[in-house]
């Protein structure tokens, strides 16, 4: 054992190249691995483990403080349904005013610190408030309104709260308040427009399901005041909306994981048999000296396990620590307090996985040299390696371009295993750059066709409520603080002639929002009807058209789905006992909620019906802000959302993020396969490189011949890569829609490759190629011809 | 008669080391049209002295001046340049390219050198009849004789008429009869005026087929002398 430990480590220290490509191959596979395979875990279930960390509230719930008191809801605390309780905290709305003249509100809630039994704050930045002049935002109120720490927020002129600094930034799992300040910062107010409410968060003893929560809200509630509860959200409605969109990172994380090591094994098996026939010759001296061939085994075993298993050993570490800005990004995408992630069985897995394919091709590769007969093996080992590439170097010869090209180009696939195995690893580097290249622009698509901020800048909503209408959406947030006393609404003319006057106005078009009952829906299903051209609205059509006329609707995938309809059916919706007979026209990408609704023609409504929105579309170079202010400050009664803020920007910059990082990790992982290929190639045609050398190649000449040793291979590899890269992109994205929201996918971003691009990724393969080639040429071209022929 | 080769006070040692140098302040000129022999045994410097000469190799000390060029003032590339169209080499173990058939073998420093291809296609024909192996230009170096593959070495060396021919232990490799052949091919050269410098360990080679012997023992010359019996006359 002393002697083959010996050898092993004399072979280390004298192959130095081959130790840290293996070395570097294998960290980088682990790497990968080990990023892709923690992302793919925490991924699945990112609510959950922030959910565990801060001891989420199960049941958040919102009391008029007029009609209850603090003591009183104190006393909830001991409810047979609940198991553990933070509050009350008070709450009420806070309206800021903005420098452009624009007021929106908040609500603002009194903590005295982050920590507590239940739903405790993560601070981001910054520190909590010490003094009633200070608060902490929530990280959705700091990335929507962009506001930093150290900042000052101006209250209107009614505003109870006084001006504010900002000292920190905090995250929660739930439904929060929009900022937080010290219970002393917070009056009581109980009548009036700005009245106090008290928040309670309750973890509950059963809690998995929709009924069990809200049975354990109505055991609470039971006994208090008829208008006490404000009200009620429950943890479940969030976790679906932070699961499900980190879900669709699911699909590309698994195939960058196979990628990874699909590509090591190539590489590894590669730079293992290489290292192997590299050595042949010793392997006939040590069986010559005395060697078992269990210890030739031995050795090349040591050789390549022992630089393999420091790769592993570093890789992995640095694998979990590269993934935590991602799911950094990941949480703060969804408003989730940031953990420190790790995956440790999955993750030893992936590395275990490496290691085994380094042992496999080791013990194979090795077993074939150890059964070799000495004398045989320091034959093969000591002459030249012959019988290889003539066809191809006989084709070259008469092609008629510089000589050190065709030489070079002849010995392209001399080996055609090997040859093989770097096509593998190149086709993997230039489908992975094809396929996260594509994904990241049909993402921008999606993004475009799901925001639609190219197409409407501006939303206006009347703040309108009464029996038998469906209520209009209010710009002001109607969560814990509970919605602030109605203002005086303007008429439906009213508001249209004001958005008419705006000289910014390029086109509006108003909506109702209404509930239809649909056969096999299962749920009421939300119908906007849209009054004048509606066709300019950028909804993505995935089949069919949008519609033309009344009683034709629009759908997205799920609704077809649910409902077993199709484009060109005909159904029956019911709206306030009245039948609508619709034709589905067309199927859309629609992203709202579940997904199950329908879109239709101001006609399709019985009646006299009044709009409750407005969608905008602004001229060119007009300022949204300075016309959502003027509509805001003309009127009471409307609010104006103005489109480009919001989460949507931060998960896509996430998603592009991973893709790049893995994609450059893959690409290198090719290099370094290139690399090692034309090492053990320049290796074995020392004696080529030298003759040719000493009969007048010149240095140039040398790299030349070498580089074009693999731009054929980089060819071969793109040819099959672009393609590969093609379909996988198209299927991930499929599984991506369906992952998300249950929906098919626009054509339009599946062409996402056009001429420019496609080019740019076969010269990509050649480029991986040459650069993987370029350090070895420049060795080979410097190496020392007497040395190599060893004339003397 | 012009001295086609000059080495003037050249030595050459490996990692510092002084205290044994493959050459040791050698001064020699080597004639042009003449066959001169290098001699010594083993370890005397004799392939050392001939990479030196040829530009594979450069020395620690001294100047090598080759056809009026002073290979010290020459670049990498330019030394490459140099041996593909001054220099010829031919080696012992023949140093084929084992996947070219021998005529892309000797197409080679033609092709190197940019020849136009017609050209280049012209004078290998023209070699490979002269040293009588028209019949294996289509055949690749491992089905060929020992003797065969010398001779394609040969030609290859002489594609882009070189002022100087090496020649390291050309025989070295070979049975006895192909050993003459390839001699007798050597001197015919001679007899058109090239000139070659061959080392050798045969004094029987040297005696019969030089103009000059120089005999070298631990890198120095011991001896620089016309040869005894030369074989013919240079011209």
């Amino acid at each position: 054992m002393t002697a083959v430990i010996h050898k092993s480590l004399a072979d280390l220290a004298r192959w130095k190249m081959q130790t840290t490509v293996i070395l570097f191959v294998v960290f980088l596979s682990s790497l990968s691995a080990t990023l892709a395979l923690t992302l793919l875990v925490e991924s699945d279930a990112p609510f959950d483990h922030a959910f565990q960390q801060a001891h989420g509230a199960h049941l958040t719930m919102t009391f008029a403080a007029s009609a209850v008191t603090e003591s009183e809801l104190r006393a909830r605390g001991a409810n047979s349904a609940v198991s553990a309780f933070a509050g009350p905290f008070k709450l009420v709305p806070w309206t800021i005013q903005q420098p452009d003249g624009r007021a929106f509100t908040e609500a603002l809630a009194g903590r005295a610190g982050p920590g507590g039994a239940v739903d405790r704050l993560t601070l981001s930045a910054g520190r909590w408030a010490q003094n009633n002049t200070e608060v902490v935002l929530s990280q959705q109120m700091a990335d929507d309104i962009g506001l930093q720490i150290g900042e000052s927020l101006t209250p209107a002129i009614d505003s109870p709260i006084r001006a504010m600094t900002v000292v920190g930034i905090a995250s929660g799992v739930g439904n929060e308040p929009g900022a937080w300040a010290l219970p002393g910062a917070v009056p009581l107010i109980t009548t009036g427009k700005f009245q106090t409410s008290y928040l309670m968060d309750f973890r509950l003893v059963h809690a998995a399901t929709q009924q069990e929560v809200a049975s354990a809200a109505n055991s609470i509630s039971a006994g208090l005041a008829q208008n006490a509860v404000v009200d009620s959200t429950n943890y479940l409605d969030a976790k679906l909306g932070a699961d499900r969109t980190t879900a669709v990172m699911i699909p590309f994380l698994l195939a960058f994981s196979a990628f990874a090591l699909l590509a090591s094994a190539f590489i590894i098996a590669n730079l293992v048999s290489g290292a192997v026939i590299a050595g042949t010759r010793d392997i006939g001296i040590m069986k010559s000296v005395g060697f078992t061939p269990a210890q030739v085994v031995g050795v090349l075993a040591g050789q390549m396990l022992i630089p393999a298993m420091v790769g592993c050993f570093l890789g992995l570490p640095v694998g979990i620590l590269a993934s935590q800005p991602f799911l950094s990004d990941t949480a703060h995408a969804f408003g989730l307090p940031r953990t420190f992630g790790v995956a440790p069985g999955p993750d030893a897995v992936g590395v275990l996985a490496i290691l085994l394919v380094v042992i496999a091709t080791t013990v194979f590769a090795s077993l074939r040299a150890g059964r070799m007969g000495a004398a045989s093996a320091i034959a093969t080992g000591s002459s030249p390696a012959t019988g290889h590439g003539y066809r191809m170097a006989r084709i070259a010869a008469r092609i008629n371009l510089p000589r050190a090209l065709t030489l070079g180009g002849g010995e392209s696939f001399s080996r055609p295993a090997r040859s093989a195995m770097t096509v593998g690893a190149i086709l993997i580097g230039v489908a992975t750059v094809t396929f996260s290249l594509g994904l990241s622009r049909s993402l921008s698509d999606v993004k475009a066709g799901l925001t639609r901020d190219g197409v409407v800048q501006l939303q206006v909503f009347r703040e309108s409520s009464g029996p038998g209408n469906k209520g209009a959406q209010s710009a002001v947030p109607s969560g814990p603080a509970g919605p602030p006393a109605a203002p005086a609404v303007p008429t439906d003319q009213q508001t249209t002639a004001l958005i008419a006057a705006q000289p910014g106005t390029a086109r509006v078009v108003a909506e109702r929002l209404v509930d239809v009952s649909v056969a096999a829906a299962g749920e009421p299903v939300p119908m906007t009807a849209y009054r004048g051209d509606s066709s300019w609205l950028g909804y993505p059509i995935i089949n069919g058209r949008w519609f033309s006329a009344a009683d034709e609707a629009v759908a997205p995938t799920a609704f077809l789905t649910r409902t077993g309809h199709h484009v060109g059916d005909t159904i029956t919706a019911t709206l306030d006992g009245q039948d609508l007979h619709l034709r589905l026209v067309g199927e859309i990408f629609d992203i709202q909620g579940d997904n199950i609704l329908l879109r239709t023609a101001w006609g399709t409504l019985p009646g006299n019906p009044e709009a409750q929105s407005y969608e905008i579309q602004l001229k060119p170079g007009t300022d949204a802000d300075r016309v959502a202010g003027t509509i805001e400050s003309s009127t009471t009664g409307l609010g104006v959302d103005v489109h480009g803020r919001g989460g949507v920007d931060t998960a896509f910059i996430l998603i592009n993020s991973v893709l790049a990082g893995l994609a450059l990790i893959l690409t290198l992982i090719a290099l370094a396969g290139v690399f090692n290929t034309v090492v053990l190639n320049t290796r074995e045609k020392a004696r080529d490189i030298a003759i040719l050398k000493a009969i007048g190649m010149t240095p140039r000449q040398v790299i030349t011949m070498v580089m074009a040793s693999v731009a054929l291979v980089g060819v071969a590899g793109a040819a099959i890569g672009i393609p590969a890269g093609i379909a996988l992109h198209r299927n991930i994205l499929v599984l991506m829609g369906q992952i998300a929201s249950g929906t098919n996918i626009p054509n339009q971003y599946f062409n996402v490759f056009d001429i420019e691009l496609l080019i740019g990724l076969a010269a990509g393969g050649i480029v991986i190629a040459l650069l993987g080639a370029m350090l070895p040429a420049q060795w080979a071209a410097g190496s020392r011809v007497t040395e190599v022929l060893q004339t003397e | 008669m012009k001295q086609l080769v000059e080495l003037n006070d050249v030595s050459k040692v490996y990692n510092g080391n002084r205290s044994s140098a493959a050459l040791d302040s050698v001064s020699i000129g080597i004639t042009a049209g003449q066959v001169t022999a290098v001699m010594g045994p083993s370890g005397s410097g004799k392939s050392t002295l001939l990479n030196v000469i040829g530009g594979l190799d450069r020395p620690s000390r001294g100047n090598v001046v080759v056809d009026g060029v002073d290979l010290g003032r020459l670049g990498e590339a330019a030394l490459a340049r140099f041996r593909r169209t001054r220099v010829g080499i031919i080696f012992q173990f023949f140093n084929l390219l084992n996947n070219l058939t021998a005529l892309d073998n000797v197409l080679i420093p033609a092709q190197l050198a940019g020849v136009k291809a017609s050209d280049a296609r012209r004078r290998a024909d023209d070699l490979l009849e002269r040293l009588d192996i028209t019949d294996q230009r289509n055949k690749y170096p491992a089905r060929m004789s020992g003797g065969q593959r010398q001779r394609v070495a040969i030609a290859r060396a002489l594609i882009n008429n070189p002022a100087l021919l090496l020649a390291d232990e050309p025989t070295g490799a070979l049975d006895t009869r192909s050993g003459d052949q390839v001699l007798a091919i050597l001197s015919d050269l001679n007899r058109s005026g090239q000139t070659i410098v061959l080392v050798t360990h045969d004094e029987r080679l040297a005696s019969t087929h030089a103009h000059r012997v120089i005999r070298l023992v631990d890198g120095a010359v011991v001896d620089n002398r016309d040869a005894m019996r030369p074989m013919v006359q240079a011209q």
